[in-house]
């Protein structure tokens, strides 16, 4: 598969390795659980607003007890703002791929048969990486994944770039870039691998969904159910009044039967002028909406890095005809 | 910007955070995050950073991870602001959040602290990034206190929300609910029609059991509201008839205890709207969206008795006439300028507090009244006359009595701490000068100090000092649970005022009994007052807390625009309605004894259906 969802980054590495990494250049201090830092950076003093040294703590029970300490686990406020910090580093990289191959080994490639002299020269190979974040938000619940796609010439390419050896690129080595074409085709990679991710999700949401929905327009349902029945009761109980009122002759009976008959019209009027069905339509109508609002899927797809890799590429001119060989394609042509 | 084959023209929208491109014929080609744009534009102009920090960004990201709620990430960052940690809070806002979504009925006792259980799962919340805005409703007498816990407790600033156009651009609103619920007949529509417009990722209302009734306007508001959580929280979720449970729930999760019929078949018996016909069932359902929990499951939580001692005061003859010359003046000859007079409510309101506090407060006022130009000259000469009343007394029969008063407290207790509160400054520089005189100890704790300044002056108070004088300006919520002895030199006519007050001591943490002493003077309406706020409404055996949901009940809450409370002008209306006459006075504060007895009973009544069908 082309993207990565894991680096070589360990991600199963304790928050404690994370931070004597982050804070490798400061002074550490690991003593009965505390890990004191002291000289750290700068410039993240006063991102976090507190000048060091810091208590680390990774035991809850410790924090209670050890004064002024930070608790450091999944999640924690100070890994938040080591992230925070960090977001606006390390958006862009340069390396240069480490890839040399002997004439021989060129000769053996390109099967130019033991014996020919030929010309060597390079030209350059470039690739890019696009990092993304994409998060997952929905009722209380987070997800995130890392997608890191490499992408040259507007293709997707499936190589482990890992396993290849780099070095820091310098700038100079490489012409004008514009990746802007290499990050739309990195995006549809992205977007196909975001759909395949969040299919879970929605199937857990769409279930939940459904059975809010379920509530409310049972809800409704019976409601209109009920007022209609009400409706319909008031209806027949004014026909039998009438034919009550048919058949008797008592006066006082009469004027009972009336006044009944008159209350009746007067409720059932009441109940058809308010628009009953129209007013509960309207009510059920917003509690779909809030429900649905409710369990909505919000993806957040974000580039945090690209990564531009360079390389030199072999070209091999023997009796006027040139072949090229690609060592991290490794591809002739 | 160009591409390699279309000519591609980069244009400004109006979402500040993307980038739209579009072709020669203005069709959108491609919408970009300004965010990755600014990434492209790095690559672009050959600005690169080491690759070590994209790794080290991508572990951030991972161990930043927030899964699945099993605890709240956001307890130590709120933890150093809390006195207490008491384990209910904490696992109630769990609850809410990972089994009821969010959307829950926050029925825990009294004195439990539901504030601070719903402020965790609003800073849970807003920490994880679920909530971004935020709306509180509350009773009016309570939006500032949730407004100081919210900023104090939570480090979370919400907006007063007062008039309709405050609702654009405010992200955390807080309002009273009475303010924002009035219609506009007119219309046809609610003047604030706008937080109907707005979708809210969490709505929490304080003292829900207001929503009882579907047909009122307070009601129909607040289900207009759009939300994806919504809190609700009261103690006593309904009153007097099941239905406005039913009513309430119906906020919450529309249809969970069935249409109104199927309601009243399956749960109410006939004649009967208090008992359940299912009570089993009926819990059932309401667990389902309800978290409750008893004072006597909390651990950690110990109620303290506050026993009253009223003061009196006898004030000498020339005292009294100096008193009478001033209510006098304010009712009879108290004119402006152009000799018209001055409205007597409003003078009473603002002055006669400070007659009744102290002398010195009383000359302060004379002395201002005298250099003012505009007031009536013979005003101003009754006020001299006054003035060299006051300046003659060669007594001061109140200070004299608080001087009796602190000595007989440490003959009780030696040395323990006392907290004296008045409302002036005046007052309050009078007492301190005269009580260091006497060798004692004070802290002087006004409006206006630092909040370093502040914490100072605890300090001073909790380890050298016996006595901190206090106003009630700038002491909004300070933890003073060391001491158990508050003396009220002068009452504020606002029961809500003297809770606040006594609410420094009676807090979680408080391991004595708190004497509650009140200075009133014998003659004027003062006395009257004192026993009415004191021994009937604050020293009953009340929960912290309880006083203002009956004072909501009532409707003696709210305020007006003067900013005074309901209660207060009560009071005052009934001093101008006397005339000064004391008999009369006293029987229009019994008055008022009656209506507030009547809604204590019906509280407690409330609380006791309550606990039956929900407790037991």
């Amino acid at each position: 598969m082309v993207e990565k969802t894991k680096s070589k980054t360990k991600l199963k590495e304790s928050p404690k390795e994370f931070i004597l990494e982050f804070f490798k250049d400061s002074k550490i201090k690991d003593e009965g659980g505390v890990l004191t830092i002291s000289e750290a950076p700068k410039d993240f003093e006063e991102f976090i607003g507190k000048k060091s040294p810091y208590n680390l703590v990774f035991d809850f029970d410790l924090h209670t007890k050890v004064k002024d300490s930070e608790l450091i686990m999944k999640g924690s406020y100070f890994l938040l703002a080591i992230r925070d910090y960090l977001s606006n580093r390390g958006q862009t990289s340069l390396l240069k791929i480490n890839t040399k191959v002997t004439p021989a080994e060129l000769s053996k490639k390109l099967k130019l048969g033991n014996g020919k002299n030929f010309e060597i020269k390079t030209s350059s190979g470039f690739l890019y990486e696009f990092s993304f974040l994409s998060i997952y938000q929905y009722l209380n619940d987070k997800n995130q994944s890392i997608s890191r796609i490499l992408i040259k010439d507007k293709a997707v390419l499936d190589l482990d770039i890992n396993k290849l050896k780099t070095q820091k690129g310098n700038k100079e080595d490489i012409s004008v870039l514009d990746p802007l074409e290499q990050y739309q085709v990195a995006k549809k990679i992205l977007d196909k691998k975001v759909t395949s991710e969040i299919r879970p999700i929605k199937i857990i949401l769409k279930k939940k969904l459904e059975k809010e929905l379920f509530r409310v327009k049972d809800h409704y349902f019976k409601q209109i159910k009920e007022k209609d029945e009400e409706v319909e009761a008031c209806m027949n109980k004014i026909k039998m009044l009438q034919s009550k009122l048919r058949h008797t002759s008592y006066e006082r009976d009469v004027r009972i039967l009336e006044r009944t008959i008159r209350e009746s019209k007067e409720r059932l009027e009441s109940l058809k002028k308010k628009g009953y069905k129209e007013r509960l339509k309207t009510e059920e109508d917003f509690h779909i909406n809030d429900e649905v609002e409710k369990h909505v899927l919000s993806i957040k797809n974000t580039l945090i890095n690209i990564t531009f890799f360079y390389y030199p590429i072999y070209e091999v001119i023997v009796s006027n005809k040139a072949r090229k060989y690609d060592p991290v394609l490794d591809k002739t042509f | 910007m160009k591409s390699k084959k279309n000519t591609v023209l980069e244009k400004s929208t109006e979402n500040p955070s993307e980038k739209v491109f579009y072709d020669q014929n203005l069709k959108i080609v491609e919408t970009i995050a300004k965010e990755d744009f600014n990434i492209i534009e790095k690559i672009k102009e050959k600005h690169f950073e080491p690759r070590e920090v994209l790794e080290l960004k991508l572990k951030s990201e991972e161990e930043a991870k927030q899964s699945e709620i099993t605890e709240l990430i956001s307890y130590p960052l709120i933890k150093k602001n809390l006195t207490f940690n008491l384990p209910h809070q904490q696992e109630g806002a769990l609850r809410i959040l990972r089994d009821l979504d969010g959307r829950a009925l926050l029925a825990d006792e009294v004195g439990l602290g539901k504030t601070i259980t719903a402020g965790m799962v609003l800073k849970e919340c807003i920490v994880r990034g679920f909530v971004r805005k935020a709306l509180i409703l509350t009773p009016p007498s309570l939006v500032n206190q949730w407004k100081e816990e919210l900023s104090s407790k939570f480090e979370l600033n919400f907006k007063e929300v007062n008039k309709e156009s405050e609702w654009e651009n405010t992200e955390f609103a807080i309002a009273s609910i009475d303010r924002v619920k009035n219609f506009n007949n007119q219309t046809n529509e609610f003047k604030h029609t706008k937080a109907h417009e707005i979708y809210w990722d969490i709505i929490i209302i304080d003292e829900a059991h207001k929503l009882k009734d579907k047909k009122t306007f307070r009601w129909k508001f607040v289900d207009r509201l759009q939300k994806k959580r919504l809190l609700l929280l009261t103690a006593t979720p309904f009153q007097n008839d099941l239905i406005e449970l039913y009513n309430l729930l119906s906020l919450l999760r529309r249809g969970h205890l069935g249409t109104i019929s199927e309601f009243r078949s399956n749960f109410l018996i006939n004649g009967n709207e208090r008992q359940p016909l299912n009570p089993r069932e009926l819990k059932r359902k309401l667990s389902e969206v309800m978290v409750r929990r008893r004072r006597d499951e909390a651990k950690g939580i110990h109620y303290m008795k506050r026993i009253p001692r009223i003061q009196s005061v006898d004030l000498s003859w020339d005292e009294k006439d100096a008193y009478e010359e001033v209510v006098n003046l304010l009712f009879v000859h108290y004119f402006d300028f152009n000799g018209v007079p001055i409205s007597t409510s409003l003078a009473m309101h603002s002055i006669l507090p400070k007659i009744t506090s102290s002398s010195r407060s009383s000359i302060e006022f004379l002395e201002n009244l005298i250099a003012n130009p505009k007031y009536h000259i013979n005003t101003i000469d009754r006020a001299k006359k006054i003035l060299e009343a006051f300046k003659s007394l060669v007594k001061d029969s109140k200070l004299e009595k608080l001087i009796e008063l602190v000595s007989e407290i440490n003959q009780r207790d030696k040395g323990t701490k006392i907290l004296l509160y008045t409302k002036h400054p005046a007052t309050l520089r009078y007492i301190s000068e005269t009580l260091k005189k006497q060798n004692f100890k004070i802290t002087e704790f006004m409006g206006g100090l630092t909040p370093d300044e502040k914490t100072k002056r605890i300090k001073e108070f909790k380890e050298k000092t016996q006595i901190m004088i206090s106003t009630e300006t700038g002491s909004e919520g300070l933890n003073l649970q060391f001491c158990s002895n508050i003396i009220n030199y002068d009452l504020p006519w606002n029961p809500m005022a003297v809770e606040q007050r006594i609410g420094r001591l009676d807090r979680i943490g408080q391991k004595k009994d708190i004497f509650v002493y009140s200075l009133a003077t014998k003659g004027t309406m003062e006395e009257h007052v004192v026993d009415l706020i004191i021994n009937k409404m604050c020293c009953i055996g009340l929960i912290m807390g309880e006083l203002p949901i009956i004072l909501f009940n009532l409707g003696l809450d709210s305020k007006d625009s003067s900013g005074s409370s309901k209660f207060e002008e009560k009071l005052m209306h009934a001093f101008l309605d006397s005339k000064n006459n004391l008999h009369k006075f006293a029987s229009e504060i019994g008055k008022v004894e009656s209506e507030i007895s009547k809604g204590i009973k019906e509280y407690e009544q409330t609380k006791q259906y309550t606990s039956q069908l929900l407790d037991n």
